[in-house]
């Protein structure tokens, strides 16, 4: 069943390193699936496939309580459930550093989709412009797939 | 239906989009520029669709004191459920038309190809004008194939949302555009398993009730739910047996903008209308057909396509109809 998310979890000198993938729902407690947290919390969104709106209210329940208590999150390569989320919902990151997203990008020859990361800051120096990416294939006629403006209306001052 | 179609309207884009549309539903076009120019025609007849261009609010007040003063705001000549709402920004951004008792259907006036957008409107309002449970049978045609599930228990919810998903990504629809549909499908689910059931006082059941939680749906609590696809749009369509919609309930939910205000976390199940005003910024058309305390019939309309970026910029309408 893909739908049920997974939770992956290591501990570094630093503090948690979480990894999500799969569908956030009614189903996911991320109190109890990512456990106590010492020192500070990367979560790694590139794995979510959807968020529905109890997993939203999940989320933020979650995270605005790690803030409450003072720990310090970031998120690292936001696939574009999140970064959905992030546009429409102006308090979703709850504090915490989005600190790189996956960008979504389809080829117009052999319509393959595939991500390439980026952070937030290289994004921001470059002025909001979105970087040129190639798939493996040679003849690879790759484009953004989304709008530009929509999607990275978070990062707009 | 009547063979004429008003358009109140003195946007130069506007008669070549209803020029489509009427064609469609093989009815007659008749254009003035204001609300006061249009008095004079809803007096003497009544028209099927009146189509009016709110993208000036005060004109939207001037019809609405023209009509309470020559029909009152009850007359026949315009009803709701008739009035289509045409306007230069999404109806997050023109949230002021929620408040009129002329709120029927709203769509953000095309962006390119009016011709296509005035089919597509024309077919979904020839599939509209009986009323009934068939709308997705009569918009998709036989090509549609369209198939119903009935859900027994809430627990079925993911596996009929995933269902869905399985059933695009064998069609080939890129990944992301079938993820995001079965969001859409999961909370029109979500809404009528746990929202709708009301007692006799309309008051909710289910409001505070985990969604995680699994009961049987039997009887009144019963969801049906019907999907097809014609090759180029999908339909998907979610029923409930209570009719409990609230109307201004259901217009400021899919009208909000969470970009402008805070989201604040609630106790209970209910999630204040994120789902709802989440399915319209994603892609596709949103359609609710309310019978009071009879049934709710939450319907999605989308062409998919093959890249992301053309299915979000996709034309799409809003509209709510409430029966008696």
């Amino acid at each position: 069943m893909n739908h049920m998310i997974t939770v992956n979890k290591q501990q570094t000198k630093d503090g948690l390193l979480v990894e999500l993938v799969g569908a956030i729902e009614e189903n996911v407690h991320l109190e109890q699936m990512i456990g106590p947290v010492k020192g500070a919390l990367v979560v790694n969104c590139k794995g979510v496939t959807r968020i529905n709106s109890v997993g939203v209210k999940t989320w933020m329940k979650y995270f605005q309580g790690l803030k409450g208590q003072g720990v310090k999150f970031k998120f690292v390569e936001c696939a574009y459930p999140i970064i959905e989320q992030l546009n429409m919902i102006s308090n979703f990151s709850c504090g915490g550093d989005v600190e790189s997203i996956l960008l979504p990008y389809s080829c117009v020859k052999c319509q393959n989709e595939f991500v390439a990361s980026c952070t937030t800051a290289e994004l921001r120096a470059s002025g909001l412009t979105v970087p040129a990416a190639r798939c493996e294939k040679p003849d690879c006629a790759a484009q953004f797939d989304d709008d530009p403006e929509e999607y990275f209306y978070f990062l707009e001052d | 239906m009547s063979k004429e179609v008003l358009l109140i309207s003195d946007h130069p884009d506007d008669p070549s989009f209803l020029a489509e549309v009427v064609q469609q539903v093989g009815a007659e076009l008749v254009t003035v520029p204001d609300p006061q120019r249009a008095m004079d025609h809803l007096e003497s007849r009544g028209f099927a669709a009146i189509f009016f261009d709110v993208t000036k609010i005060s004109k939207l007040r001037s019809l609405e004191m023209e009509v309470q003063k020559r029909f009152g705001l009850l007359g026949e000549q315009v009803q709701a459920s008739r009035m289509h709402f045409i306007s230069d920004k999404p109806l997050s951004e023109k949230r002021e038309v929620i408040q009129s008792p002329f709120f029927g259907s709203f769509f953000q006036r095309p962006n390119g190809n009016s011709e296509e957008a005035g089919k597509y409107y024309g077919r979904i309002l020839s599939a509209g004008e009986e009323k009934g449970s068939n709308f997705l049978v009569r918009f998709l045609g036989e090509e549609g194939d369209v198939q119903e599930v009935s859900l027994t228990r809430s627990a079925q919810k993911q596996e009929a949302a995933e269902a869905v998903r399985n059933y695009l990504l064998q069609g080939r629809v890129p990944a992301r555009i079938a993820n995001t549909l079965t969001n859409v499908v999961d909370e029109l689910l979500m809404n009528a398993i746990y929202d709708a059931p009301s007692d006799e006082f309309g008051k909710p059941i289910y409001s505070v009730t985990s969604r995680n939680e699994d009961r049987m749906l039997t009887g009144r609590e019963s969801v049906e739910m019907k999907v097809g696809f014609d090759g180029n749009y999908l339909g998907v369509s979610v029923t409930d047996h209570f009719g409990s919609l609230d109307r201004t309930r259901l217009l400021n939910h899919v009208s909000i903008n969470y970009r402008d205000q805070e989201y604040k976390v609630r106790q209970g199940g209910a999630g204040a209308g994120l789902g709802l005003s989440s399915i319209l910024s994603t892609g596709g058309s949103l359609l609710y057909h309310c019978e009071d305390h009879k049934k709710t019939e939450a319907i999605l309309i989308t062409r998919v396509f093959e890249s992301y970026r053309d299915f979000r910029a996709q034309f799409r309408l809003f509209s709510a109809r409430f029966y008696g």
